[in-house]
């Protein structure tokens, strides 16, 4: 009979031994996910920030505008027309 | 003894009923409650949001993303401070305006909105105030990073009256099935902490992006039309204007453009008459840039040929009550057809109609796409309706051939010189070139609706309309080596029964180069003020944006 009980208080402390070991992984477990996701979240927040920052500073009227600061200007139109402008001023 | 023995099992027996009650209580009559309590505390329900799909130029650069923005709310009932000295706090971030105070003293409320549509900058500052029963919303907002430009093309995202995201007008409302996407949501345990618990239930609806748009239209190009435009209107005194690009090979819309627009990130402070697209929405008379089209169905029919000379060229032409004149009361007796076109003759294109007649001008007309929609794909696509085909009086046939007393839009008009820019066919035009989902890519091919003229007679229209440039009146304009096809076109505008003496729309269409057209482009001016002519208003702007195509795309002159 002491045996028997000793052997059931054994499996009682292996039993709780082996819950408290899972329980734990499984914390363990959900933390990464969780500082995982977190992660996750960040990269995209900061992906997305870049993606605005590099479509704003490419954009045309960025573009221009920085040329314009600069000192460019539109290109003369070199191959335009003889201008006849009898024609327009008869209409 | 033994009574004592009976009260105290009769005491616990008592005790042990009430434990047993108690148990009931709690596991059966409030077992609902309990476990709704209990779920909430380890179970968590999360919606997953999805992100509205982006549209990209086709150099993939993104017209329109999405950016996260916040929204500030407060908790009446946590707030520490007086609603005063918050209103004071806030000031700053909310342009000056002041929170309504009222709601605050309402202490039942647990949600008040106060400032929204600010960025992660502003929210750091906010939250360095370190005040109490503040909160913070995040969702996406549209972002234009090239702000308007192409606006009236795009559309707008706003509310569908019940707090969900829509598209309207433009790709924005046509798409927005395909660019919303699904919203998903997150079924799972957690811990004290918060932590999700893996070996508990999980179950989760993914949430499905919306998909991406890769469009036809060339930004550049998109940004040198509307600074053209915005320039030739001022120049020229206009109301409205608008510029349409296509690739008359295929449909595809390279360029869209119009004046006045409106900023589509703040549409709800502009006149909603903006919101609506002139090239597809509105419908004009367009006047001699017709003539192409009605010389093109007579060539086609063969009841006339380019060198035919007009019988009836030497003055004005009587039809019932009405007397048709040529635009400057000159007449030439020994016009062939390419001389009407050349010289815009009202006279000679009421001879070709004629020649055509009215059950086949409506055919063709049908033919070219007229009286019905483009289906083009862009929300807000109208088509004003052609006169029944037994309607046609000798007057009506006569008015049409010189496109008055017509109706078309600006797409229907860019669609059938297209038709004569590619050689006879009638292609459906499309904005959207692939339509990206879940990484599967849908290449939306082009659409060919109907062959209305052959390619002979596309050839024989075509020289009609390079003479047309080279000799007609805005020749003064135009760029030199290139060969171009266009015409020119005043047209009156109808108003109560008659036409407005004073006021015109000018147009310009043509195709560039003429021998292998790399694009067909349509301007128009509403009411120009410093001359009401196509040739000097319309035609030159067509030839700058014209002569900026050519550089921008490496098109070398032909001679």
């Amino acid at each position: 009979m002491k045996k028997f009980m000793k052997k059931i208080v054994l499996l009682i402390i292996i039993t709780l031994m082996g819950q408290f070991l899972l329980a734990s992984k499984t914390v363990v477990y959900g933390d990464s996910v969780s500082i995982l996701e977190k992660e996750t979240s960040a990269l995209k927040r900061a992906n997305q920030e870049l993606e605005l920052k590099i479509a704003s500073q490419i954009s045309c009227s960025t573009i221009a505008r920085k040329a314009a600061e600069v000192g460019f200007i539109p290109i003369v139109d070199t191959n335009q027309t003889k201008v006849d402008f009898s024609v327009a001023l008869r209409r | 003894m033994a009574k004592r023995i009976k009260w105290l099992s009769f005491l616990f027996f008592l005790g042990f009923l009430a434990v047993v009650a108690k148990l009931f209580f709690w596991q059966v009559w409030e077992r609902k409650h309990l476990n709704t309590l209990a779920a909430r505390q380890y179970s968590v329900s999360l919606d997953v949001p999805t992100e509205r799909g982006k549209i990209f130029d086709q150099d993939n650069f993104p017209l329109v993303l999405n950016r996260p923005v916040f929204l500030l709310y407060a908790n009446p009932q946590k707030l520490k401070i007086s609603p005063k000295e918050l209103a004071e706090k806030l000031e700053l971030f909310n342009e000056n305006k002041k929170p309504d105070l009222g709601t605050f003293l309402d202490k039942t409320l647990l949600w008040v909105p106060l400032i929204k549509d600010f960025g992660e900058e502003t929210k750091k500052k906010i939250e360095d105030l370190n005040v109490e029963g503040l909160g913070f919303e995040e969702y996406q907002k549209r972002f234009y990073p090239e702000s308007s430009l192409s606006a009236q093309l795009l559309g707008f995202v706003g509310d569908d009256g019940q707090g969900q995201e829509k598209g309207f007008f433009g790709l924005e409302g046509y798409y927005d099935n395909e660019l919303r996407g699904k919203p998903g949501w997150r079924f799972f345990q957690q811990d004290a902490l918060g932590r999700p618990m893996p070996i508990a239930e999980e179950t989760e609806e993914k949430s499905v992006a919306g998909s991406n748009l890769f469009l036809n239209l060339d930004r550049s190009l998109q940004f040198l039309v509307e600074g053209r435009l915005k320039k030739g209107m001022a120049k020229y005194g206009a109301l409205q204007g608008s510029v349409v690009i296509a690739n008359p090979q295929n449909g595809a819309i390279l360029a869209m453009a119009s004046f006045p627009n409106y900023d589509q990130s703040q549409y709800y402070l502009f006149d909603p008459e903006l919101y609506r697209n002139p090239v597809i929405s509105s419908s004009f008379e367009p006047g001699s840039i017709f003539k192409v089209i009605v010389m093109a169905i007579g060539l086609e029919n063969g009841v006339v040929k380019p060198n035919d000379i007009c019988p009836s060229c030497r003055g004005p032409k009587t039809i019932a009550d009405y007397t048709i004149k040529t635009w400057n009361e000159k007449y030439y007796p020994d016009s062939s057809m390419t001389d009407i076109i050349v010289h815009s003759d009202n006279v000679g294109m009421v001879y070709v109609g004629e020649k055509i007649g009215a059950s086949r001008f409506y055919e063709f007309l049908e033919k070219f796409g007229f009286g019905k929609k483009t289906n083009i794909d862009l929300q807000g696509e109208i088509s004003p309706g052609l006169r029944g085909r037994k309607e046609w009086r000798e007057i009506d046939l006569a008015t049409a051939s010189f496109g008055q007393g017509i109706a078309v839009t600006p797409i229907q008009m860019l669609t059938a010189v297209s038709v004569i820019a590619n050689g006879g066919t009638l292609y459906q035009p499309q904005v959207v070139k692939k339509i990206f989902e879940d990484n599967r890519s849908i290449t939306i091919d082009p659409i060919k609706k109907s062959r209305p003229i052959s390619g002979k007679t596309a050839k024989e229209i075509t020289t009609m309309m390079v003479q047309a440039v080279e000799r007609g009146e805005a020749k003064w304009a135009r760029p030199e080596g290139y060969k171009i096809a266009g015409k020119t076109g005043t047209a009156q505008i109808p108003i109560a029964g008659h036409y407005d003496p004073e006021k015109t729309i000018v147009s310009f269409i043509g195709f560039a180069p003429a021998d292998d057209p790399k694009f067909v482009m349509l301007v128009t001016l509403a009411e120009p003020k410093t001359s009401p002519w196509g040739s000097e208003t319309a035609a030159p702007l067509w030839f700058e944006i014209a002569n900026d195509i050519f550089r921008l795309w490496g098109i070398p002159p032909s001679y």
